[in-house]
């Protein structure tokens, strides 16, 4: 009976000897202060690892991996709370949670800083970082594999009559090139609206100015919990009878907000919106 | 209450309502071909040019006649029953207590029920602040109504803010400008259908009202021995106070608290009408109608990025008055 736990013990030491051969350290307090390291986590390790992660994690409108998150502890993106919490690892991104970033890093704990993911290609890469820094390098790889495989099949070759997509959110932004959702639409075999209509910098643009110069696809963008009047401008009746059918699509914000293997899930759709786009002119 | 010699001006009037409506139909951010857009729209073809005209202008231009000539008249009928010339719905809190009340219907999801649970929020918002308004003031005088109306307003204003931080979507609390300042980009003809109803009614019941105010303007007793009732429930007061709130709580809740329109229209056409109450009522609709449909067209010509609110230029316009009849006010007192 005693030695059932010093076997045990060898066993998780032999197994940190050859992690750490491969320079990578299992991590078992892994606090999280962005949605997307959220999210990437909740992918690659175990739930009991995962000390804290933020309150978007379990907003369905928000992150696709919402129900996984459901019942997770949620921490508070000060510096206090993260230290407390005694993480032997920090997830943050590049843009919020700097302070408590930054005092984590003061007080010794290690730290990694995930950017947001500007190319589907991105993806891939971020994963097996994200996985090396936790401990699990081979599940990364797996995942990561499997994503440059599903990415393969569903990429189109770009070119220049593929037909024209606006993006279209709340309030009528309208997203440019250089962002997640721009690559997934190139990958899609369509073009950006923002990169053939010549509209400058804008970036809202009144309904009246989409109708006046429609794109072939209007890709409307959902995002957000509750009711606006940002949103319900998404639902206004001249936008339904202009792009009819085949020329509207929705993609859930979700799916592309943060860079993960579901982002795909948004290429699927905007790829087959492309072929009804091509059938119903045929 | 139209008299014969108010026919030159409000023909005057409708005749530029009409012609702004139309060029409000006509011109607006993007060029359109307009004879083939009118062609496409009634033969139900779904062209660029026939939704933008149907679905984006033909509604928001309708809505300013019928907002902008709801709060012309709801100023001219409040001036004439309380006989005061600063009173208006914007500034006593009527249009405050509409957006509250809308605010709640709309970000809660009441709305999901029914459409036309949005106008009757802003009804609901508008009689309980012109209720407290009349309740607070009292036989109070000039002064003591402003104060109210400032104290409402500002509440008003203050809980609708509360209540937009504390919704889910977290687009609400950037909304606020839409509801205190009024605006009537992207509106549908839902809001006109959900919006029409009300406005019209309460429009005719002020409309009834005409000879009370002339008898008003003479003092209580006076009306009363000439056989106006002024209390009760068809009396003035509940017709002015159930019009009001009917009219502003309807528009109010499909195009925001659009203040100063019942303010300055009564002010300026007042010279016109001989300083009759009665005679200012339907020049008052259409001169507010007027103001809001220039305001609209502004509002287009000036926005670049972001759109600018109505509210905000209707305020240019009003605030000078209501600083004038403070003036005014000031010299009298002294």
């Amino acid at each position: 009976m005693r030695r059932r736990p010093a076997l045990t013990c060898l066993i998780v030491i032999g197994l940190v000897a050859v992690w750490g051969g491969a320079r990578a350290q299992t991590r078992h307090r892994i606090v999280s202060l962005n949605l997307c390291t959220d999210q990437m986590l909740l992918l690659l390790v175990p739930r009991q690892d995962i000390v804290g992660v933020t309150s978007l994690a379990a907003d369905c409108s928000n992150a696709v991996m919402c129900d996984a998150a459901r019942g997770l502890p949620v921490i508070r993106q000060t510096a206090e709370a993260v230290i407390a919490a005694r993480p032997d690892l920090v997830l943050g991104g590049v843009y919020t949670a700097a302070t408590a970033i930054l005092a984590a890093r003061e007080t010794g704990l290690p730290v990694m800083q995930v950017p947001p993911a500007e190319r589907l290609d991105d993806i891939p890469r971020q994963i097996r970082e994200v996985a090396r820094a936790v401990g699990v390098p081979e599940r990364g790889e797996a995942l990561a594999g499997a994503f440059a495989r599903r990415l393969d099949a569903l990429r189109r070759v770009p070119s220049v009559t593929d037909p024209v997509a606006a993006i279209y959110g709340a309030n009528g932004f309208v997203t440019d090139k250089g962002s997640l959702s721009d690559d997934v639409l190139t990958h899609a075999g369509l073009r950006n609206f923002t990169t053939v209509a010549g509209m400058g910098r804008a970036h809202f643009l009144p309904i009246e100015m989409l109708i006046a110069r429609p794109p072939d696809l209007l890709v409307v963008d959902r995002s957000g919990v509750g009711t606006s009047l940002a949103q319900s401008m998404l639902d206004h009746p001249a936008l339904r009878d202009a792009f009819p059918g085949p020329h509207r699509v929705t993609i859930p914000a979700r799916l592309w907000l943060c860079g993960l293997p579901q982002t795909l899930d948004a290429l699927d759709r905007l790829a087959r919106a492309r072929d009804a786009l091509e059938r119903g002119n045929r | 209450m139209n008299d014969r010699r108010d026919r030159t001006l409000v023909a005057i009037l409708g005749g530029a309502v009409l012609a702004l409506f139309a060029l409000s139909l006509v011109w607006g951010e993007s060029a359109i071909a307009f004879g083939p857009a009118c062609a496409d729209l009634l033969a139900g073809r779904h062209s660029a040019g026939a939704v933008i005209l149907g679905e984006l202008r033909l509604p928001r231009a309708i809505l300013a006649v019928t907002v902008g000539g709801a709060l012309g008249l709801s100023g001219a009928a409040l001036q004439g029953y309380l006989r005061n010339p600063l009173a208006d719905p914007g500034v006593l809190g009527v249009s405050g207590g509409a957006a509250l009340g809308a605010v709640l219907v709309f970000y809660t999801g009441l709305m999901g029920l029914s459409v036309a649970m949005l106008p009757l929020g802003g009804l609901a918002g508008a009689l309980l602040a012109v209720l407290l308004l009349m309740g607070l003031v009292g036989q109070g005088g000039a002064l003591v109504l402003l104060l109210a109306g400032a104290a409402l307003s500002s509440f008003a204003a203050a809980l609708t803010a509360l209540a937009l931080n504390l919704m889910p979507s977290p687009y609400a609390s950037f909304e606020i400008m839409h509801w205190v300042m009024g605006s009537l980009t992207d509106r549908t003809f839902t809001h006109v259908w959900i919006s029409l109803p009300g406005t019209l009614l309460g429009c005719l019941l002020m409309l009834t009202t005409a000879r009370a105010l002339d008898a008003l303007a003479l003092g209580d007793e006076v009306a009363e021995s000439l056989g106006f009732r002024l209390r009760g429930p068809a009396g003035i007061q509940a017709r002015v106070v159930l019009g009001t709130a009917l009219a502003v709580g309807s528009c109010v809740a499909v195009a925001g608290a659009i203040g100063f329109v019942g303010l300055v229209i009564p002010h300026l056409l007042r010279p016109l009408t001989g300083h009759q109450p009665s005679r200012l009522l339907l020049p008052s609709f259409l001169g507010g109608a007027l103001l809001l449909l220039v305001a609209d067209a502004a509002v287009r010509v000036l926005s670049t990025g972001t759109e600018i609110q109505i509210g905000v230029l209707t305020a240019l316009a009003g605030a000078p008055v209501f600083f004038f009849r403070v003036l005014k006010m000031r010299r009298g007192m002294s």
